[in-house]
């Protein structure tokens, strides 16, 4: 759990660039006071968007990465012992409801019924935070406040999905991995020289193509501007690329040995 | 010639799946260029990764999809100018994902007018425009190979429109100026195109009972014994390919399982061959419809259940610490402290992995009511599979096949990791009846990919039909041991086993020696599986947890 500090994040713009209308949708659902919840698959970008948000609406960002061990009062507040007495501790959604502020549960299926059902009155028109603990104190949301959740829908290792009510409450904004010239973009900015990317994301686009079995997922961006980083520290592309991208796909030997020969071919001549 | 290591092939044998979109296999070629039947790209020695790349570009962009232009594909100057003109394309179409260098190579060719589909690039080759001659790394094609493969993978409705493109891409063919010089693969494409599937059903139609050959473990000969006298000719097709289904059935990996010989008691050592394969689900194939079926909801969600932490109980075998801090905290504030600080373990946690194994062998094909009894297996498979999916259980489903103990085949409907979505469920749908019924090669792999992607203590396999083992040297008492070993090999390694057969007509001696040591479920109503369904599935999973020591280790 992290929260950003508002001076922190002013400090430099957070790099992102749109690959459709997803900032208008989040600037929409921002200004209407609505919950937004973001789909796509992991390493696509989701956490840099909120990031990026919070800073064009120049509100502190406070992060929760969500598990399974997670119950309400991490969310919410706690009572501490302090000097034998008890002293009331806000949690990152408190804080975000009292003070204003984006509130990001990243991975949101991964927490725990009560942690979710929590959320509830603050999703709808009420707005409203309903501490139990702290003797049923009831904070109204500030009208800076909004709440952001992301939400993968292909992940099923965790054998259990949002319930419909709590998705009911939100508005979605899916998004994918960017076209191949705003990948590129992406990655050049990130630091990695013109051909290189070029190689990267025409790489990921052929191990997006799904039709290799056998992988526990797709090269993401997120893989890509890693394999970019390698090569800006001295490692080759076959290197980087079977560090970054092939090594985390699979456990398989054959068919890592198969994508290290894909890789081989795609090196930047 | 170089022979290409096994090892390289099968790393390339990515890079051309990937490319092209669908599997592909690369193997070595006999002669020293490069080329594709469109199944397997066959490389010349002295070619390397940027051949795989043009070779699967091509397929993958539907180069050799039309029959009616590859027929007319006749002269060696058409072909070679029709080929680069199709690299021009296929490496338009994938340029965001082809390999740099390869993209780089086809745009110094120059052809600055891209076609912009098969025919156009046909027209092209056979009109007089200058082009400039093709690298010979790009590889060759051969049509007559094409469609002489692709007759042998029809499928048998399409057969007798496939008899008459052969046989007038034959006409043609002779004056083709197809540089051939593996003759063995025209071989292979002569005379392929029987109805086999036909064949087959009618043959287990004809005989089910299956008592009549006590030759288990025997290859072959039962088989011809059984048709040759009416079919004649077609039988020497069929057996040429049963003899070396291996090849002609490709797949990204091979799985060999030991077969259990009765008679001498002993295991036959890498015996079968098991090969994981993606269903072809043809375009407009609707996926399988899903009945809602609340009672058998009901019924399965109380299966496979696991340990859970109930905090905040009146009572229970541990103090809940959260809950005590805050009656603590109450009783200091002086307000009604609530007294519930106990945490218990109940059983209430979804803890099972459940593996369908639908039997989509031709025996399932033979009753015509109703749209027989594979239509009525399918629908309870697809209820099971999306229910428990549904519970948030982790469940996987394949069908099964075989032609020989080579050639035994899985088709991945839904694999652990995938949900049961609309693409799933075409899959459930494309599958079609074919082939035999070499169960206990099917089991065994149904165990390991239990055991190995389940990830759960509670594993079931669920075998959907028959229960029939019947397969080419594999029938009678042969078969019904080994398939009764399968399984309680299974239950010993804490995998639960259990059979729903639907309106199955199987003997009950058959039944008793393959499936007496676990819980077979009869059904003659699928509406009534809600009923039945759970004293088996449930012994299923006592059996492997009392006899099971290796699942159960973590709890």
């Amino acid at each position: 759990m992290s929260a950003a500090p508002l001076s922190e994040a002013k400090s430099n713009t957070p790099f992102y660039i749109a690959t459709g209308r997803e900032v208008e949708a989040f600037q929409a659902a921002y200004n209407s006071c609505l919950p937004v919840m973001l789909q796509g698959p992991t390493g696509c970008g989701k956490t840099r968007l909120v990031e990026y948000m919070a800073h064009r609406f120049g509100v502190p960002l406070y992060t929760v990465s969500c598990h399974e061990d997670m119950t309400a009062s991490d969310l919410l507040g706690r009572y501490v012992l302090v000097d034998g007495n008890t002293e009331w501790v806000d949690g990152p959604l408190t804080k975000a409801v009292r003070d204003g502020g984006i509130c990001y549960l990243d991975e949101i299926v991964e927490a725990r019924q009560d942690a979710t059902v929590a959320i509830h009155s603050l999703t709808d028109h009420r707005r409203e935070l309903f501490l139990e603990r702290k003797g049923g104190e009831v904070l109204r949301a500030s009208k800076d406040f909004s709440l952001v959740v992301s939400y993968n829908p292909g992940y099923q290792s965790v054998l259990k999905d949002l319930k419909t009510s709590t998705r009911q409450r939100m508005v979605a904004i899916e998004l994918g991995f960017p076209e191949p010239d705003i990948e590129e973009k992406i990655l050049i900015e990130s630091g990695v020289e013109a051909d290189s990317a070029v190689a990267l994301v025409r790489l990921g686009a052929v191990i997006r193509r799904g039709s290799i079995t056998g992988l526990r997922e797709v090269a993401s961006t997120r893989t890509l501007i890693a394999a970019g980083k390698l090569m800006a520290h001295g490692l080759s592309f076959k290197e980087a690329a079977t560090l970054a991208i092939a090594g985390p796909l699979t456990d398989d030997i054959e068919l890592r040995a198969g994508l290290e020969a894909l890789i081989d071919t795609y090196q930047p001549a | 010639m170089r022979e290409l290591e096994g090892d390289k092939r099968s790393h390339l044998r990515v890079l051309a799946t990937a490319i092209a979109g669908r599997t592909l296999e690369v193997d070595s070629a006999d002669s020293d260029t490069s080329w594709t039947d469109g199944q397997t790209i066959y490389l010349a020695a002295d070619d390397g990764p940027h051949t795989v790349v043009i070779q699967a570009a091509l397929v993958g962009v539907g180069c050799f999809a039309t029959m009616g232009v590859l027929k007319t594909l006749g002269r060696l100057r058409t072909q070679r100018r029709y080929m680069l003109l199709e690299v021009v394309r296929a490496l338009h179409v994938y340029r965001g994902i082809a390999p740099p260098a390869v993209v780089r190579a086809v745009d110094n060719l120059q052809i600055a007018d891209i076609p912009d589909s098969q025919s156009h690039s046909l027209h092209r080759a056979k009109g007089s425009e200058a082009l400039p001659e093709m690298p010979s790394w790009f590889g060759t094609i051969k049509p007559t190979q094409v469609l002489a493969h692709s007759l042998r993978h029809k499928p048998p409705a399409a057969d007798a429109q496939a008899k008459g493109e052969r046989s007038s891409s034959k006409d043609e063919g002779s004056d083709s100026a197809e540089d051939d010089t593996s003759e063995k693969q025209k071989n292979d494409g002569a005379g392929m195109s029987n109805p086999l599937a036909n064949l087959l059903r009618w043959m287990l139609g004809s005989s089910r009972s299956g008592t009549t050959f006590s030759t288990g473990g025997v290859e072959l000969p039962g088989v011809v014994g059984r048709v040759s006298a009416r079919t004649g000719t077609q039988i020497h097709t069929q057996i040429n390919r049963s003899e070396e289904p291996a090849s002609e059935e490709p797949s990204f990996k091979q799985h060999s399982y030991p077969e259990w010989d009765s008679r001498c008691g002993v295991f036959r050592p890498h015996w079968c061959s098991v090969f994981e394969r993606n269903v072809d689900v043809p375009t407009g194939t609707q996926p399988v419809e899903l009945r809602r079926d609340e009672r058998l909801r009901r019924a399965l969600a109380t299966l496979g259940l696991a340990y859970e932490r109930h905090r905040r109980q009146p009572y229970g075998d541990g103090i809940d610490v959260t809950a005590l801090v805050d009656y603590a905290v109450d009783r200091t504030l002086g307000s009604a402290a609530d007294t519930r600080v106990y945490e218990m373990r109940r059983r209430t946690a979804r803890d099972l992995s459940a593996l369908v194994l639908l039997d989509a062998s031709g025996s399932t094909a033979k009753e015509a009511d109703e749209g027989g009894v594979f239509e009525a297996q399918r629908r309870v498979a697809a209820g099971l599979v999306s229910i428990l999916d549904d519970l948030g259980d982790r469940v996987a489903a394949y069908g099964f096949r075989s032609w020989g103990r080579h050639n035994v085949q899985l088709l991945k409907i839904k694999e652990f990791g995938e949900v049961f979505d609309a693409g799933a469920r075409r899959k459930m749908s494309a599958l079609s009846p074919g082939g035999f019924t070499r169960l206990g090669a099917a089991i065994r792999h149904g165990t390991q990919t239990l055991k190995h992607q389940g990830g759960t203590d509670n594993r079931l396999l669920i075998v959907v039909g028959d229960g029939f083992p019947f397969d080419d040297g594999y029938e009678s008492d042969y078969a019904q041991d080994d398939v009764s070993k399968a399984l309680s090999e299974a239950v010993e390694s804490g995998v639960g086993c259990v059979c729903v057969a639907v309106n199955s007509d199987t003997d009950e001696v058959v039944l008793a020696r393959a499936w007496g040591g676990v819980p077979y479920l009869r059904l003659t109503d699928t509406n009534e599986l809600h009923r039945v369904v759970m004293p088996v599935f449930r012994g299923g999973l006592h059996q492997a947890a009392s006899m099971g020591r290796d699942g159960r280790q973590r709890q």
